[in-house]
Formats: structure tokens, C-alpha cells, sequence
């Protein structure tokens, strides 16, 4: 690192992704318009108008947004809505996989998720100017059938900025989304000390083919070949009288054994499944339990 | 970066941490800002480096720098060195206080983007950071002391030379709420103030708005400066009348990545 110069070093790669999204119909043929708003961008969005949830509108905050385009006009919006304390738990962006088509001067940019219904208007690229309108579903956790909130939003786009991370690898970065789980034998309940709430918190420190990091504060590592990540962790925690003694013990876990595979997309969303073991003592009434599950990851985005 | 080793109260199990490390600097100096999250909340420590033979630069903190809790970390230690395949690689040492604790993690990898990326975007964006009061004046709240540590959430929208944007403290009274912002902006300082705005899930602040805030970008695109936060009653019947200005400055800003 020796020399004159001036870096900034990120641990987060930012490339873009959408979760749990329906993809539109066929993208837009490649056209000048689109290719000078091709890229990734991350931005404001500034709502002047906000109906549905009154807690969510009652912020009256910017909401943090990603895009991602192709120069064939395919790609996705994330935003991040402002949500106050309303749906606390709700950790990733909603996202909705979009087709970009101009038309005159303008660029129409659209597209639906189960989450997310949005229309982008941009007027200009450089700086990213224009308009939005969404309607958002904010979820609680995965077992309530309903969302937690629904808000519709529209205003103007208050900055963004062209993003160019290089980054050490497809996987690494910071990753949010949610987990369902498919499969459970034992003494399986709603929720565990992996699921949580559905919710998902993955980091990844990657370094060529090895990988390391920790899903929802489960530590893990693995490899990264052929395009797929694998990984896995293994918890055993020392207390006395191994397996979980029944006594003091309760709620504890004693035995975690996960294992983890991923892939990434063209949108760079992760994609893959976790197998997991667990034995502990529940809460309450110092129960041992004993669980093996599967679960899910579809579509989880870098955020932030 | 993971933690290897952590000895002390502020302990919890082994953990793979994000970090963000700006560098700028000449010939084998560097100066820089190490943006992580050592008590599950955000600080950003200035540290300065010098080349080492090897390759690697060594980094210190040029003095603690303060969480939101007020409890500080000092960095006594961070070694790192471009990697080829991993971005970045190094070790860290740091002491946090409160509970002291000690600890030491290794740098696995990183990102890379340029300064220059953001120097081109001015004051737009979105921002979050740290002031501290240093003053207040008037009818002051006992809960509203110098040396408090105030929380800041700004974003920024810059068109020529006019600016626009929203912007929230922890100072406010009652839910988080945003207040709109407008001023000037240059490619690298700005000045903004807000409207009075009329809060009523507020107990206590009947009007509140920025009186200034003004600031300039460095070299590590963070924004220094200070800003002057009112609130003022709006019945003018005593004890509904209280008006007090809150004086202060910023520890540190910096853009959300």
C-alpha cells in the first residue's frame, strides 16, 4: 500500500438483489436510453405522499433504495421502507424483479413482487432524476399470514449514485432475507434458535474459494467452487454434564451442526438451503430437545 | 474482519463483523477512518497509519472515539496489507471501555471502491453519525447536558448549488420524526436550516427546527461541522414557554455504504 493515493476499502460488496420476486414478462431491447441508465445505483427516495399504515407514513422519512438495470432493461428495486416501531423485526428491503422500457424521454421502470409494486419514471441519468410510486407489504415474521403493514408511497428521487464495488468475491458481503423452513423431525416447535423469526442475518467474509462467517450469529466456514458455496458450523458448548443438563441450563442450546449451500444469480440475489441439528434444554420447563430441519434461503440481497 | 480473541466483560461469542476502512494519503502516510460496530452500534475511529517495509500499513487511533452509549474504543493495533484474492487481509487489536474489554480480530477480506467515486456526488447522499453538545442556552432541559451525545440521520439531494434533503436526531422529543432541510451546497460544504415545524406527539418541544447546520466534506468524504438545534414553545404562558438552543458539534459523519 505504499505510494501517493487515496483508497476507500469496503467489506460489503453491493451488488444488487431482489427476494421472493415474480419476474415481469421479456426485457426491452437494448436502446441507448437504457444502456446510459444500465448499472447499479443506490439512492433516496423522498415520498411526498404516503396512505395505508399510519405508523409507517407517520415517520415521514426517506426510504433508502437499490436499482439494478441491464442494458436489455431487465433488473430489480429494493427499498428500504422507513417503518418506525411498527414492524421492528422486518430485516430486508421488499424487492420486486423489473423491466426498464423507454419512451421518449423518459424511462419507465416496473415490476411486482408479493412484496413490492413499484413504477420508476426516471427523466434523466446523470444525475438520476425522477419520479416513483410503490405500494409495500412489510412483514412481521414468516408465520403471520398477513402483512405487518401496507403502505403506499410516491415522490421523487432525492439522490443516487452510480455504485462500483470490486469485490473479492460472488458471496461476500452482508446479506438479508428470510428462511422457511421445509422439512423438521424431533421435537420440532414454530420457531428455533437458527429460524428465529424467519428473518435472516448472513454475513460473509470470502477469500477466493474459502469462505467464512456467521448466519443469524451461528459462526460458520466453507468452501466456494464451481459457483456454489458450502459450508458448515459446528457449536458445542461445554456445559456440564454433556448433554444439556436439565437443572440450570434451560433455554440453552448445546449442539448446533449446520450446513449451508448457496449460489448467486445474475441479479446477485442468494439463493440455497441449510440443514440443521440441534439439541438444547427449552424454556420453559428445562425440556431437552432434539431437532433436524431443513429450511430455505430464496433470494436473499446484500443490504446495505 | 472475525473476532479471535476478546478477554474482558463486553464479550460474547466469536463473530464475523462488517467494517469499513477509508485511507487516503502521500508517500508512506495515511490517515483514516475504521467504521465497525464493537458494541452492536456504529463507531467510527480516526487512525493513522505509516507503510511498513512489507508492504502492510499499521494503523493506530489518533485518539478514542466515542459509541452513542459513550463508551469508547481505542485502536491500538490494525495491520493490514492488499491481497490479491482477499481484497484486504490484516489483524486488529482494540481496547473498548464501559466494561473494558480487549480485543483482537483478523481482517479476512474486503471490498474495494474508490474515494473518488463519492467526491463526485458532493453532500448527496445519505448519511449517519454522531455530535456532542457543547452548549445549550435558554430554558435548558436537565436531560439535554454538554456532553451528551447526540445520534444524526441526514440525506442529502444536491441540484446546482441548492440542496435538499431530511434530517433526524436522537435530541427529538418523543418517536423519531424527520425534519425537512434546504440551504446551499458547493462540491464541498453546505449550509442548511429547517422550518419550525409543530411536533404534537411531543411532550415538551412545541416547535423545533435547525437553526444551521453547516459543514464541509474532507479528504475521507466524512462531513466535520456544527449545527444549531431550537425549540421553542409556542404558548407564550409560562411554564409553556420554554425556548432553549442546543450548540453542537459533529464527532462524526459519514456516508452509508
Amino acid at each position: 500500500m505504499a505510494g501517493p493515493r487515496s483508497i476507500a476499502v469496503v467489506t460489503l460488496g453491493l451488488i444488487l438483489a431482489a427476494c421472493g420476486s415474480n419476474s415481469p414478462t421479456g426485457p426491452a431491447a437494448p436502446n441507448r436510453a437504457l444502456t446510459t441508465v444500465a448499472g447499479l445505483w443506490r439512492g433516496v427516495f423522498a415520498p411526498a405522499a404516503c396512505t395505508g399504515d399510519e405508523a409507517v407514513c407517520g415517520n415521514g422519512g426517506p426510504d433508502a433504495f437499490a436499482l439494478q438495470l441491464t442494458p436489455d432493461g431487465a433488473g430489480v428495486v429494493q427499498i428500504d421502507i422507513s417503518q418506525l416501531y411498527s414492524c421492528p423485526s422486518d430485516p430486508a428491503p421488499v424487492s420486486a424483479d423489473v423491466i426498464a422500457r423507454a419512451d421518449g424521454g423518459t424511462t419507465r421502470i416496473s415490476g411486482r413482487s408479493p412484496r413490492l409494486d413499484v413504477e420508476v419514471d426516471l427523466t434523466d441519468a446523470a444525475p438520476l432524476q425522477g419520479t416513483f410510486r410503490y405500494t409495500a407489504n412489510v412483514l412481521w415474521d414468516l408465520t403471520q399470514s398477513t402483512p405487518c403493514a401496507t403502505v403506499t408511497k410516491q415522490g421523487q428521487i432525492l439522490s443516487a449514485s452510480r455504485t462500483a464495488t470490486i469485490s473479492p468475491g460472488t458471496f461476500a458481503g452482508r446479506w438479508r432475507g428470510w428462511i422457511a423452513r421445509t422439512q423438521c423431525s424431533g421435537n420440532c416447535e414454530d420457531s428455533d434458535d437458527v429460524l428465529k423469526t424467519g428473518a435472516v442475518e448472513l454475513e460473509i467474509s470470502q477469500a477466493g474459494g474459502h469462505v467464512s462467517g456467521s448466519f443469524n450469529g451461528w459462526e460458520f466456514a466453507g468452501d466456494v467452487a464451481g459457483g456454489k458455496l458450502t459450508a458448515t458450523g459446528r457449536v458445542r458448548y461445554m456445559v456440564p454434564a454433556y448433554p444439556c443438563h436439565q437443572q440450570f441450563d434451560s433455554n440453552q442450546v448445546c449442539v448446533l451442526d449446520l450446513d449451508l449451500s448457496a449460489t448467486v444469480d445474475a441479479l446477485g440475489r442468494l439463493h440455497g438451503t441449510l440443514t440443521y441439528h440441534l439439541e438444547g434444554a427449552a424454556y420453559p420447563g428445562n425440556r431437552p430437545y432434539v431437532e433436524d430441519a431443513s429450511a430455505d434461503l430464496t433470494g436473499l440481497v446484500r443490504w446495505p | 474482519m472475525g473476532v479471535s480473541l476478546c478477554r474482558g466483560a463486553s464479550c460474547s461469542s466469536p463473530q464475523t463483523t462488517p467494517f469499513v476502512l477509508s485511507v487516503a494519503g502521500t508517500g508512506g502516510s495515511f490517515r483514516g477512518s475504521l467504521e465497525f460496530q464493537p458494541f452492536g452500534d456504529d463507531v467510527a475511529v480516526d487512525v493513522s497509519g505509516s507503510a511498513q517495509p512489507d508492504g502492510a500499513v499499521l494503523f493506530a487511533s489518533t485518539h478514542h472515539a466515542t459509541a452513542y452509549d459513550a463508551r469508547t474504543v481505542t485502536v491500538r493495533r490494525l495491520l493490514v496489507r492488499t491481497d490479491p484474492v482477499a481484497g484486504l487481509t490484516g489483524d486488529l487489536d482494540m481496547r473498548l471501555s464501559g466494561e473494558t474489554s480487549d480485543v483482537r480480530g483478523t481482517v479476512t477480506s474486503a471490498s474495494f471502491q474508490p474515494l473518488s467515486a463519492f467526491a463526485a456526488q458532493g453532500v448527496s447522499g445519505s448519511w449517519h453519525g454522531l455530535a456532542i453538545i457543547r452548549q445549550c442556552a435558554g430554558d435548558c432541559p436537565s436531560y439535554r447536558d454538554a456532553g451528551d451525545i447526540v445520534r444524526i440521520a441526514l440525506v442529502v439531494g444536491q441540484a446546482g448549488e441548492g440542496a435538499n434533503g431530511q434530517v433526524q436526531l436522537s435530541i427529538f422529543e418523543g418517536e423519531p420524526q424527520w425534519l425537512d432541510v434546504h440551504g446551499t451546497a458547493s462540491q464541498t460544504t453546505f449550509s442548511f436550516a429547517s422550518d419550525r415545524v409543530a411536533l404534537s406527539s411531543s411532550c415538551c418541544d412545541r416547535m423545533r427546527f435547525l437553526q444551521t447546520f453547516k459543514g464541509s466534506l474532507d479528504d475521507l468524504g466524512r462531513i466535520d461541522g456544527t449545527f444549531t438545534y431550537a425549540a421553542d414553545g409556542r404558548i407564550a404562558i409560562k411554564p409553556y414557554n420554554i425556548s432553549y438552543r442546543l450548540e453542537c458539534e459533529v464527532l462524526w459523519l459519514v456516508r452509508d455504504r
